[in-house]
């Protein structure tokens, strides 16, 4: 069991406030995706969890017992370093030993519970090793080896995948999926990567400058992003924002943009914002070369082609609409010539609407 | 390709090059290379500075190997360095465990401690004297308001060559506290929280986790103040002038005192040269056990 609680948490260095007023319930066995970008407080959070960093203001409670003054050892809790800090004079093995030596735990119930994880994360081979010969990938393993070894209720992973190359980083990934499956432990994870959350998390918390800006499913962040800044950061390439106005015609309310070249109709809740500035978002996957299915209504306009990429089996099309740069990806044989027209047709009802001041979305 | 170039760029440049790196060799030749090959002839000479030099073959190693009281100063020397070597690195280490905690005034303190480093021996010597005064040092006034004996702290001859290495320590440890900073500061924090969330306490953080940091550090402050305590002159010269009974004096005082107090040029010279020896493989030995060890 594990249930970890914030409480309107505030963290303060001298007068930079690095985390604001935050509330974040995280369920048992649940795998928690902290994400944003870098600075935004992400770490703070979590060295909070696991007691490295004081707590300026509120209440931090695992399994209902509020931990603010509980000393780290006392958490069960275990942390993946971004750097591993594995301690370089000690060989993997003894790496993954300490912490049960430190306990007081017999030297025979180490070996077994070293060799467990060992044989889990398969590192056997490099337990006589230290760290400084080891590759990258090797000493990520000994880390998160350091960490299941004492099998605690919560794991915290800060950025652990980031020193990796792309390769590896993928492949790291479906491991540490697998191995939240078998360990059955409450996780929570720190990523500025936004794929890596998506794939990683059962639920994700997007965090920027210091606060929580919404927590949810991946597929739910994707399709119901609250505010502009979450409509921005989740998904690749971004959403495409178009300033524009909400006007009233016959028909009902349209979006016109504010070049005027596009048009399209607005749901009915925009009625408070008639002729008021606001912010259309759509993804550069819901732009397309023709009307895609004959029940969707699509907004056409005229956009010039600045950019092609074309990466086999998607190509990217990054375009103006009077000065406005969009993405859009399109199949590789919709894919335009660069420095031509090209009329593209968004999707009306995949179309997000954001107050221009507050970023909040209103439809 | 090179060689054209630089043949060329000699005949141009005529003696410019050699006129520019002249004061070094000048330095060279007068400081060093002359001293040594003087001092080698030396060994074979008696030489008393006015009259002329004297040849005596092997007379200087025969008399070194027979002089007592050379062997006792090396002794005295050696029994400086195993009281002030552990001491050195167990003080500078302790101070700079605690300069590296936040602590109040950290700027003031880890300056203060530089200070005696910086100081003339000479004024160390005669303020260290004033402390160890058998009756009105300020040390033994401390003792005996504490109700305690008081220490014969520079007249006893057990006693003496301790109350030195102690002082010693006092003067030189700043340096040693500032290498054990710098070797401090280079142990990433996040060891320290991975040991913390394992549940390490303070000191088995220090014990598994700075000191095997830190060991090349400890190892260059181990060779350096094993050179640097060879070399003790200042203090015993200043405070007890080897005395009492010779338990003080060091081998750089004896040394010291044939040249300079007896004349005995070539002689001085020879120990000088033989005592350089024992350095050199106190030194060795040293690195190889350290070598060993790694
Ligand atoms: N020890 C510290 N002292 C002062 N400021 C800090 C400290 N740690 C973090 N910060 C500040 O808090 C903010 C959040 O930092 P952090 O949690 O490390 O961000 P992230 O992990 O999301 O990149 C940053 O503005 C950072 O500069
Ligand atoms: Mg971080």
């Amino acid at each position: 069991m594990a249930v970890i609680k914030f409480e309107h948490v505030t963290k303060n260095f001298g007068k930079i406030t690095a985390i604001r007023n935050v509330d974040l319930e995280i369920r048992d066995k649940e795998f928690m995706v902290l994400v944003g970008p870098s600075g935004c407080g992400k770490s703070t959070l979590l060295r909070m969890i696991a007691g490295l960093e004081e707590i300026s203001a509120g209440s931090l409670y695992i399994d209902g017992q509020i931990v603010n003054d509980l000393p780290p050892k006392d958490r069960d809790i275990a942390i993946v370093f971004q750097n591993y800090a594995l301690y370089p004079h000690m060989t993997a093995y003894d790496n993954l030993a300490f912490g049960l030596k430190i306990r007081g735990f017999k030297k025979s119930a180490i070996k077994e519970k070293v060799l467990e994880a060992a044989r889990v994360l398969e590192i056997e081979p490099l337990l006589d090793r230290k760290p400084k010969a080891m590759s990258g990938g090797q000493r990520q393993r000994v880390a998160i080896g350091r960490a299941i070894v004492r099998d605690p209720k919560v794991f915290l992973f800060d950025e652990p995948l980031s020193n990796l190359d792309a390769k590896l980083r993928g492949q790291m990934r479906l491991e540490i999926a697998s191995l939240h499956k078998k360990l059955q432990a409450t996780i929570v994870y720190v990523t500025h990567d936004q794929v890596e959350a998506m794939t990683l998390g059962d639920r994700i918390a997007v965090i920027n400058q210091g606060e929580i800006q919404q927590i949810d499913t991946p597929q739910n962040l994707y399709n119901f992003p609250k505010n502009r800044f979450v409509a921005g950061f989740i998904g690749s390439p971004p959403m495409n924002f178009i300033d524009g106005v909400i006007r009233r015609s016959a028909k009902g309310l349209f979006f016109e943009d504010s070049s005027g070249a596009l048009y399209a109709a607005a749901p009915q809740a925009l009625e408070a914002y008639t002729c008021r500035n606001i912010v259309m978002g759509i993804r550069p996957e819901h732009l397309h070369v023709r009307p895609e299915k004959e029940a969707e209504r699509y907004a056409s306009f005229n956009a010039e082609v600045q950019l092609v990429e074309r990466l086999g089996h998607e190509s990217f099309a990054f375009v103006r609409l009077h000065g406005t740069p969009i993405a859009a990806r399109l199949a590789p044989e919709d894919a335009p010539e660069a420095n031509t027209t090209m009329t593209l047709y968004a999707a009306i009802h995949r179309m997000h609407f954001f107050d221009k001041e507050t970023g909040k979305v209103i439809a | 390709m090179t060689e054209h170039i630089t043949k060329r760029s000699r005949n141009r440049n005529g003696l410019l090059p050699y006129l520019i790196v002249s004061p070094y060799l000048i330095h060279l030749l007068l400081f060093v290379l002359f001293p040594v090959v003087f001092s080698i002839v030396l060994t074979f000479h008696k030489w008393n500075i006015i009259s002329p030099m004297e040849y005596v073959g092997l007379d200087n190693f025969k008399r070194l190997i027979q002089d007592r009281l050379f062997w006792k100063a090396i002794l005295n020397t050696l029994q400086f360095l195993l009281v002030h070597i552990p001491l050195q690195i167990i003080a500078a280490l302790a101070l700079a465990y605690f300069l590296n905690q936040k602590i109040f005034m950290r700027p003031f303190f880890r300056a203060a401690f530089f200070m005696p480093v910086v100081i003339s021996g000479v004024v160390v010597t005669i303020l260290w004297q004033q402390l160890y005064g058998l009756e009105t040092g300020l040390l033994n006034r401390l003792l005996i308001g504490l109700g305690l004996n008081r220490v014969e702290w520079l007249s006893n001859p057990v006693i003496a060559m301790i109350s030195i290495a102690i002082m010693a320590t006092w003067k030189n440890v700043g340096l040693y506290v500032i290498l054990f900073l710098v070797g401090l500061q280079a142990v990433p924090r996040s060891y320290y929280e991975a040991a913390e969330v394992e549940g390490a306490t303070a000191w088995q953080q220090f014990r598994y986790i700075t000191l095997p940091a830190i060991n090349p550090t400890i190892f260059m402050v181990v060779i350096l103040s094993t050179i640097g305590g060879f070399s003790l002159f200042i203090e015993p010269y200043i405070m007890t002038d080897g005395g009492p009974l010779n338990s003080t004096l060091s081998a750089m005082l004896y040394i010291y005192k044939q040249a300079f107090g007896y004349y005995h040029m070539g002689y001085s010279v020879t120990l000088g040269l033989f005592f350089a020896l024992i350095i050199v493989a106190v030194v060795v030995i040293q690195k190889l056990a350290i070598e060993k060890q790694d």
